[in-house]
């Protein structure tokens, strides 16, 4: 194909040029050159464009105009220029066919990533529990534990404890052991105020079931240490409601005891905190309704729950639960 | 006084009592023929007590040095190293930057050798306060530094520097030797390489715990390092910058230390692999696992009573790294189930007192006072007969001698899955795995597993007799002390004829 176009070019040029020599220097003389060099610049340029490879369609309609520009405009060297370009072209195509493909196997097949992560805002516990992912990569996902809070990283981090990976597992100790740490130092703290006795020991018995509470919630206390702590966070808050009653020391307690499982007097408690706002009592007795398998209670109370006064995670239970 | 064997000693033996100090002493005794020269290294001076061990009469002489002791300023004056010396210097910091292969930054760590040990064309002195080192810092900072504070770039760099010139004089001044011996890669495994440029005789490591991946541990959690980033520049995912540059520091001073020694021993398959993937030789790599001494541990069997005395015995020094809390967590379920148990904490708590502390708060805490004992230090042989399970509830081990002394002494053991607790719980080998579990073997930081695993041991006489046995026959068959002997009789004698 460009063989002859080129062919038809060149005796288009050469009918062209012939002219030229033969024809006198006239205006009429001039306008048959032109217009025989114009169309030998676009049967050239025609020609040129077939050289690209198939398919690249969108390059074949940009370079069209410029070959045709360049053989017009620079009609004694245009052709000679072009098929030099044109032989370079040929070469290139010669080696580019005669290099060998490599063969790219297809990708390991990892059922960890398409494991949804459960921590949704980050992903790092599909990426922390994937042995496939470089260690770097995972001591940077765990660092970045490091500023999530505790509730939700503690779960991620007891994961990490079962990692082959001795960098990963010790880091992820440390982090875990430095959040237990803090929390430890207070309850000590707070028990020595409470040993003192006096004015300080109903002080310091709030704090113990505060900092009891937070050891669960945190989920740094498992097992019968989590049990102990529960125990003695509802101790402390009794203590406390027998001298002074108040409805957050109240809360601690009903949500002690339904952890503990004591799931009657829980319910109880949690109806009498009139005071607090229902967005703070309804889920507990909503989730409390759920673990005694009363679903259509559970449902109706998440109903009475304001969707937009509650936090975003909550947010997706109501929404769960006020689905028809 | 010419020594056959320096030992190269960081932070343990004489003056810290635990499993890496017991096996330097046994060595130590174990070659009464050999001349043994002592060179301890630590942090400073008060922070280490009185010598923990009597000193065999085979050591011909210990010397300490304490890298960060603070030191009075020496006077003012105006002194500059050659460009020449300043020009080696930023091409080795250079080399050590990412994408430049490790051997010819290896390379040119070893052509400063000398530099450093002449100890005139490059001094401390030029390093802390001549203009050109100014400017190199100067320079670096503004090339490399990510973190915006220059007052910590200056202070780390010249904190991180400054032993280097205080073990190359260290190295200068040691006494003729056949063979130096490091115990661990970290500061006393750059000596031992200064030691080998300078002296022309060969470098022996063995490493127990792997100390380039214990610091990065540390490192990476260790709050005094800072990070001045702002909350824009800060990516929660990335290592800070000086917490990265004292990571690196670590990693080529081990490496320093592969790169001089031969061989270079672990203690099992894993920490192999390990030395291994941070540069070591593999064809130098070799494997020596710790032993016991039998005929001292044996005669404890007759000892004990007809009845598995209920009792959980954590042996070791009450520090971080042992997780001295999840064992006491434990106590709490067992005590629960099982109230006759105790659980003791045998082991010296003036290493990390601020630890020791939260471990007796966390005793307290969980109502375990009449039930947990710290005992301090103990004579393991008086201990070995009054318990039913030595624990190791550790994050981190190598190949632990308490348990091989348990076994020697018929008490099987309940370990977490570090180090080479598997394999010497379960066995290594099909032959050694034929033997029986000696114990049981559990994940890390589980209290409730770690209770579980000794309640259905002390719960159960046959089974716990059957680990009895198991850890009698293990121990007599694959890690008897004149094994280790042997090994070493050989890795020094090899040495010795090679330097």
């Amino acid at each position: 194909m460009q063989t002859k176009l080129l062919a038809y070019a060149t005796v288009l040029e050469g009918s062209a040029w012939g002219g030229v020599i033969l024809a006198s220097s006239d205006s009429a003389g001039f306008v048959a050159f032109s217009l025989l060099h114009a169309a030998a610049a676009l049967v050239a340029s025609l020609a040129l464009t077939t050289l690209l490879a198939p398919g690249s369609r969108r390059a074949r309609l940009s370079l069209l105009p410029l070959a045709f520009a360049l053989l017009f405009a620079l009609p004694l060297i245009g052709i000679p220029l072009i098929l030099l370009w044109l032989l370079g072209v040929r070469r290139l195509r010669a080696r580019h066919r005669a290099a060998t493909f490599a063969e790219v196997s297809v990708p390991p097949f990892d059922i960890h990533l398409t494991t949804r992560p459960r921590f949704r805002f980050t992903g790092a516990g599909g990426m922390l529990a994937n042995a496939r992912v470089p260690v770097d990569t995972r001591v940077g996902a765990l660092l970045a534990l490091s500023q999530v809070p505790g509730r939700i990283a503690t779960p991620l981090l007891r994961r990490v404890l079962a990692c082959s990976n001795e960098d990963v597992r010790l880091l992820a100790y440390g982090l875990l052991d430095a959040q237990e740490k803090r929390l430890n130092a207070a309850i000590h703290e707070a028990l020595s105020r409470y040993a003192v006795g006096g004015a300080e020991r109903l002080a310091a018995a709030e704090r113990l079931t505060e900092l009891y509470w937070e050891l669960v919630y945190h989920g740094l206390a498992v097992g019968d240490v989590r049990r102990h702590a529960l125990e003695s966070c509802l101790a402390y808050a009794e203590e406390v409601l027998a001298v002074r009653p108040h409805a957050e020391m109240k809360l601690y307690k009903a949500r002690a005891l339904h952890a503990l499982g004591q799931l009657e007097q829980a319910a109880a408690l949690y109806r009498e905190l009139d005071e607090l706002p229902p967005s703070r009592v309804l889920p507990y007795l909503a989730e409390l309704a759920y673990d005694q398998g009363d679903y259509a209670t559970a449902r109706q109370l998440i109903g009475r729950l304001d969707r937009l006064a509650t936090v975003p995670r909550l947010a997706a239970v109501v929404r769960y639960w006020s689905a028809a | 006084m010419r020594a056959d064997i320096t030992l190269l000693l960081e932070g343990t033996y004489p003056f810290v009592s635990g499993g890496v100090s017991s096996w330097v002493h046994q060595i130590i005794r174990a070659f009464p023929e050999w001349r043994f020269h002592l060179v301890f290294l630590g942090s400073r001076r008060e922070d280490y007590g009185p010598m923990r061990y009597e000193l065999p009469s085979n050591v011909a002489g210990l010397e300490t040095h304490y890298l960060f002791e603070p030191e009075a300023p020496p006077p003012l004056e105006v002194l500059e190293p050659s460009p020449q010396v300043m020009a080696e210097v930023e091409a080795l910091h250079t080399s050590f930057l990412a994408g430049v292969p490790p051997a010819q930054a290896m390379a040119r760590m070893a052509s400063m050798y000398p530099t450093l040990l002449q100890g005139d064309h490059l001094t401390r002195e030029h390093f802390l306060r001549s203009r050109a080192a100014w400017e190199t810092i100067c320079s670096r900072y503004k090339r490399f530094c990510t973190d915006p504070s220059f007052v910590d770039y200056f202070w780390t760099v010249r904190i991180m520097h400054a032993p280097l010139w205080k073990l190359a004089a260290i190295a200068r001044n040691l006494p003729a030797s056949r063979v130096y011996h490091t115990i661990s890669t970290g500061y006393a495994g750059f000596l031992g390489a200064l030691a080998k440029a300078h002296h022309r005789r060969p470098l022996i490591l063995s490493e127990h715990g792997i100390y380039t991946k214990e610091r990065k541990i540390d490192l990476l959690q260790a709050q005094w390092i800072k990070d001045n980033r702002n909350v824009f520049q800060r990516d929660p995912t990335e290592v800070s910058y000086y917490r990265s540059l004292w990571i690196r520091f670590f990693e080529w001073l081990g490496r320093a230390c592969y790169e001089a020694a031969q061989p270079i021993i672990a203690l099992y398959e894993a920490n192999r692999q390990r030395q291994i993937q941070d540069g070591a030789n593999p064809a130098r790599t070799r494997l020596i696992p710790n032993g016991v001494n039998l005929a001292r541990f044996a005669p404890l069997r007759a000892q004990r009573s007809t009845r598995v005395p209920p009792v959980l015995c954590l042996i070791g020094r009450v520090v971080p790294i042992k997780d001295v809390k999840t064992f006491i967590r434990a106590m709490r379920r067992v005590v629960n189930v099982l109230p006759e148990a105790e659980g003791w904490i045998a082991g010296p708590e003036d290493e990390d007192p601020g630890y020791a502390q939260e471990c007796r708060n966390l005793v307290a805490s969980l109502g375990l006072t009449e039930k947990v004992r710290f005992l301090g230090f103990q004579k393991v042989d008086e201990l070995l007969p009054k318990i039913g399970l030595t624990v190791l509830s550790s994050i981190s081990e190598a190949l632990p001698l308490v348990i091989l002394e348990g076994y020697a002494a018929g008490v099987p053991t309940l370990a977490t899955d570090v180090g080479s607790c598997r394999q010497l719980v379960e066995g290594l080998t099909p032959e050694d795995r034929a033997l029986g579990p000696s114990g049981a073997i559990v994940g890390i930081a589980d209290p409730t597993a770690l209770a579980d695993a000794a309640l259905a041991l002390l719960t159960d006489e046959a089974r716990w007799q059957a680990a009895s046995r198991a850890a009698i026959a293990r121990v007599e068959t694959y890690y008897a002390d004149q094994m280790m002997f042997d090994a070493y009789r050989k890795v020094y004698s090899e040495a010795m004829e090679r330097g």
